[in-house]
């Protein structure tokens, strides 16, 4: 014996999970839709691409070059109070040492 | 000039003319019949991708050096190009999904070749944490990770023949049409020319950094031998 009330539940729930997984499933199949693949134009995504790199390259040459004009000047500031104090730095401060301290193994220095 | 100075000149030049005459090259390359103009995104996601893994590579061989040899050089080598493999490694992040948006419909795909290069931008990316915010020891766990960050680039790299993935397989270079060859190879040497200015500019960075330490701590003796 078919129960209206037991129908109704059903139709209810398969409609809800139908709209539910609807959206779900046409957002997934969009994704993938060549008619709206095809109107896409292309110029937008390459000039961003190559955009993007040429920024980057060039936000860190600036971020070096920024940070090689404050090194030397903090080198030759130093070494003028060296002289001023009579101290000789030896010719090798600067050369690479398998002793000395570096300037990324003290965090603080950076 | 030095001889130094003078090849860092040329060098220089030489990335200036590249820098106009490539983008022309790249614009009179022919269309992809398949994908249309947004293919040329290619002539440099996958130099800057190459770039990537030879940073990579670099940085590993010089935490090896410094894990072993306790060579100052090349840990500042490893870190110069450590940052060399975040900055490339980002322009191919970048890069790729929005050749793969037109391409492809998405944005992104977690399969195997996008995830382990992004898996690498990781490591690289903690590589230069480690050495930042590392304390005492920070440098030899960040070369471990450097070490780490290399073995993934076979991985990165095998991956499209390995698994199934919806990105172009390592054939594609050498199958390419015999018109899209030269941007493609004038793109790449172009972009391993300013890697290569890069790398010794962070490097000369780096020495200059160690020797205002050494002469701070000059300093430091000579004040306290003064007072």
């Amino acid at each position: 014996m078919i129960r209206p009330r037991r129908v109704a539940t059903i139709v209810g729930t398969v409609a809800t999970l139908a709209g539910l997984g609807g959206p779900a499933l046409a957002q997934v199949f969009d994704k993938f839709n060549e008619s709206a693949r095809e109107e896409m134009p292309a110029t937008p995504f390459v000039a961003g691409a190559y955009a993007f790199i040429w920024v980057a390259l060039l936000a860190y040459v600036f971020l070096i070059a920024r940070g090689l004009r404050r090194a030397e000047a903090d080198v030759a500031e130093l070494r003028r109070r060296l002289d001023a104090h009579g101290a000789h730095p030896p010719a090798s401060a600067g050369a690479p040492s398998a002793t000395g301290p570096t300037s990324s193994a003290s965090p603080g220095r950076r | 000039m030095s001889a130094v100075g003078a090849r860092f000149a040329a060098a220089l030049c030489l990335a200036g003319i590249g820098f106009i005459v490539v983008p022309q090259l790249i614009a009179a390359a022919p269309i992809e019949a398949v994908m249309g103009a947004v293919q040329k995104i290619f002539y440099f996601h996958v130099p800057c991708a190459i770039m990537t893994f030879l940073s990579t590579f670099v940085a590993a061989g010089g935490s090896l050096a410094f894990l072993f040899k306790g060579s100052e050089t090349g840990d500042r080598l490893a870190l110069a190009s450590g940052e060399l493999g975040v900055l490339f490694g980002a322009c191919t992040l970048v890069t790729g999904p929005l050749w793969g948006r037109k391409a492809w419909g998405v944005w992104w795909q977690w399969d195997a070749r996008l995830t382990s290069s992004l898996l690498l931008f990781l490591i690289l990316n903690g590589y230069l944490l480690a050495r930042k915010y590392g304390g005492p020891g920070g440098r030899r766990l960040a070369a471990a990770l450097a070490l780490f960050a290399a073995v993934d680039v076979p991985l990165v790299y095998k991956s499209v023949d390995i698994w199934r993935t919806v990105h172009p397989q390592t054939t594609v270079v050498r199958s390419l049409d015999p018109r899209m060859r030269l941007p493609f190879w004038s793109a790449f040497a172009l972009m391993s020319l300013v890697w290569g200015i890069l790398l010794a500019l962070r490097m000369r960075l780096e020495h200059l950094r160690w020797q205002r330490g050494e002469l701070e701590l000059l300093l430091e003796d000579e004040l306290e031998n003064h007072r």
